[in-house]
C-alpha cells in the first residue's frame, strides 16, 4: 500500500475516531456536567503538516477540513477555513519547534486556540453563550487534559510511521541497488 | 510558474470540485452538499458502530434490570404476603370493635346494675360449649353466680371466683350448677315467670320450665331474667322462644328458647350483678 493511501485511511480513522468519541461521551451543552471534545482529526493534521512546504500544507489542510467538515461535522467550509489557517500557521512555527517537548507546547497551544477562536466568536455574536469560567470548567479543561494525551500520542504514531516509512524505502532502495548490480553483471 | 506535482494537483482539483458544487447547491437553495455527505456517513456509522454499540449496551442494561426486576419481585411478593396477613388483622379488630360498640350501646340499658366489662381470656376446646376465664376477679368484685352477658345476651354464669379471674360456665353446659330465673313478656302484657334449667343439645336450645302451665307463649317471645333468683338484675336478655311442649292436658310444660346468636364466638363480656347496696 502506498504512504498517500495509508495517510487517507489514518485521517479517515482519527475521523471516526472523533466521531465514536462523541458518540460514546457526548457533549454537553447545557454546561450542567463536564464534557470532552476530542481533536484526533486536528492534532494529526498539525503533526503531519508542520514539515511540510507551504503548498501542500495549505491545500492538505484545506482538503481535511473540507472533508471533515463534510462527513463528521455537517458544516461547510467553516472546518476547511479553519484547518487551512492552522495548517499554514504550523509550518512557520515549525523552525521553533525543533525538540519534542516545543513541538508539543506549540500544537498545544494550536489546539487550545481552535476551541477559544470559535467561543470568542460565539461569545460576541451570541447573546446567551456561557461565560469563560463556565466554558472553561465545563468544555475546555477535560478537553486540554485528554488533548495532551492525544497529541503525546499522535507524535509518537508519526515517529513510528516515519521509521516505519523510512525503513521501508530503504529497502526498496536495496532492493533496487542488488538489481542494478545483477544487471551488471549480467552485460560483463 | 512552478509546476504543481501530481498530488498538488489531485488536491486543488477535489478542493475547487466540492467549493463550486457546494456553491451551486447553495446557489439553487437546496440543502447544502454537507447534509448529503453528513447523511451518507452518518449512516453508515450508525450502522456499522452506532446501532450494534448500542444494541450491546441496550442487552447488558436488560439483563442488569433483571435482577433489579427479580429483586422487586422478591419484595413485592412479600409485600403481598404481609398486606394478606393485614387483612385479616383488620377483619379481626372490626369484629373486635363491632362487639365492643355494641356492649357499649348495651350498657345504657343496665340501670344501676353492677357492670364489669372484661375480656374472654381462655376457652379451652374440649370444654368450648361448658366453660371459659374471663380477665377478672375478686379484685373487680365478681361474685359468684353472677351474670355473664355479651353484646347479644346471657351467655353463661360465674362458677368461681379468682382473685384476678373467674370461670364462667356456660348456659349450653351441661352441668349448670344453678337455674336462671326467667320471665316471657305474653300478648296481653303481662309476663309469665318460669326457670332455665338446661340446654337440650338435640333441639340446641334451652330447656325453661314455666310457672304458670295455663298461659300461651308464642314463638318468637323474648326471654329475660326475672332479678328473682341470683345474684342478677331482671330485664337481661337470655334467648327467643322456639318451640312448646304440651304434655297430655294440653298445658304447656316445657318452653324451648334459642340462645343468642354469638354464643359461639365473643372476645368480650360484661359482667352484671344486683346493683350494691
Amino acid at each position: 500500500m502506498k504512504k498517500s493511501q495509508i495517510v487517507v485511511l489514518g485521517f479517515l480513522g482519527l475521523g471516526l475516531l472523533d466521531s465514536l468519541i462523541t458518540f460514546g461521551f457526548p457533549i454537553d451543552f447545557t454546561y450542567a456536567g463536564y464534557s470532552f471534545i476530542p481533536h484526533f482529526t486536528f492534532i494529526g493534521m498539525l503533526v503531519y503538516l508542520n514539515d511540510k512546504s507551504w503548498l501542500n500544507r495549505i491545500l492538505i489542510s484545506v482538503s481535511i477540513g473540507l472533508f471533515f467538515g463534510i462527513l463528521f461535522a455537517n458544516s461547510f467550509g467553516f472546518y476547511a477555513l479553519l484547518f487551512g489557517v492552522s495548517g499554514f500557521l504550523i509550518g512557520i512555527c515549525n523552525r521553533y519547534m525543533t525538540t519534542d517537548q516545543r513541538k508539543f507546547l506549540v500544537i498545544f497551544a494550536f489546539v487550545i486556540l481552535f476551541d477559544l477562536i470559535p467561543y470568542c466568536l460565539l461569545r460576541i455574536f451570541s447573546q446567551d453563550y456561557p461565560s469563560f469560567i463556565t466554558w472553561f470548567l465545563h468544555m475546555e479543561l477535560l478537553t486540554i487534559v485528554l488533548d495532551s494525551v492525544e497529541i503525546l500520542f499522535l507524535m509518537y504514531i508519526e515517529q513510528v510511521m516515519s521509521r516505519f516509512f523510512k525503513i521501508r524505502n530503504l529497502r526498496e532502495q536495496k532492493r533496487v541497488r542488488q538489481k542494478i548490480k545483477q544487471v551488471h553483471k549480467s552485460r560483463r | 510558474m512552478k509546476k504543481f506535482n501530481r498530488l498538488q494537483r489531485i488536491l486543488i482539483s477535489a478542493i475547487l470540485f466540492v467549493i463550486v458544487f457546494g456553491c451551486i447547491m447553495l446557489g439553487l437553495r437546496q440543502n447544502t452538499m454537507t447534509n448529503p455527505g453528513y447523511s451518507a456517513w452518518t449512516y453508515i456509522k450508525y450502522g456499522l458502530i452506532d446501532y450494534p454499540v448500542t444494541s450491546l449496551g441496550n442487552a447488558v442494561s436488560d439483563v442488569s434490570n433483571l435482577w433489579h426486576v427479580y429483586d422487586d419481585n422478591v419484595y413485592l411478593n412479600e409485600q403481598l404476603a404481609i398486606q394478606r396477613s393485614y387483612q385479616t388483622m383488620y377483619q379481626d379488630e372490626k369484629n373486635k370493635n363491632q362487639e365492643l360498640q355494641e356492649m357499649l350501646d348495651m350498657q345504657d340499658s343496665l340501670g344501676d346494675a353492677v357492670r364489669i366489662n372484661c375480656t374472654v381470656l381462655e376457652r379451652p376446646t374440649q370444654n368450648w360449649n361448658q366453660i371459659f376465664t374471663i380477665s377478672a376477679g375478686k379484685n373487680e368484685g365478681i361474685q359468684e353466680n353472677m351474670l355473664v352477658s355479651t353484646s347479644q345476651g346471657v351467655v353463661g354464669l360465674i362458677e368461681s371466683v379468682q382473685t384476678a379471674t373467674s370461670t364462667v360456665r356456660l348456659l349450653t353446659s351441661p352441668k349448670l350448677h344453678n337455674d336462671i330465673a326467667i320471665e316471657i313478656p305474653l300478648d296481653d302484657g303481662t309476663t309469665i315467670e318460669g326457670v332455665l334449667q338446661s340446654y337440650d343439645t338435640s333441639k340446641r336450645a334451652y330447656v325453661v320450665h314455666l310457672f304458670d302451665h295455663d298461659a300461651t307463649v308464642t314463638n318468637g317471645a323474648q326471654v329475660a331474667t326475672s332479678g328473682k333468683g341470683g345474684n342478677y338484675p331482671s330485664g337481661i336478655f337470655i334467648g327467643t322462644v322456639t318451640d312448646t311442649v304440651m304434655n297430655d292436658d294440653a298445658i304447656i310444660s316445657t318452653v324451648y328458647v334459642r340462645p343468642v346468636t354469638n354464643m359461639q364466638s365473643f372476645n368480650y363480656v360484661t359482667v352484671i350483678g344486683n346493683k350494691k347496696s
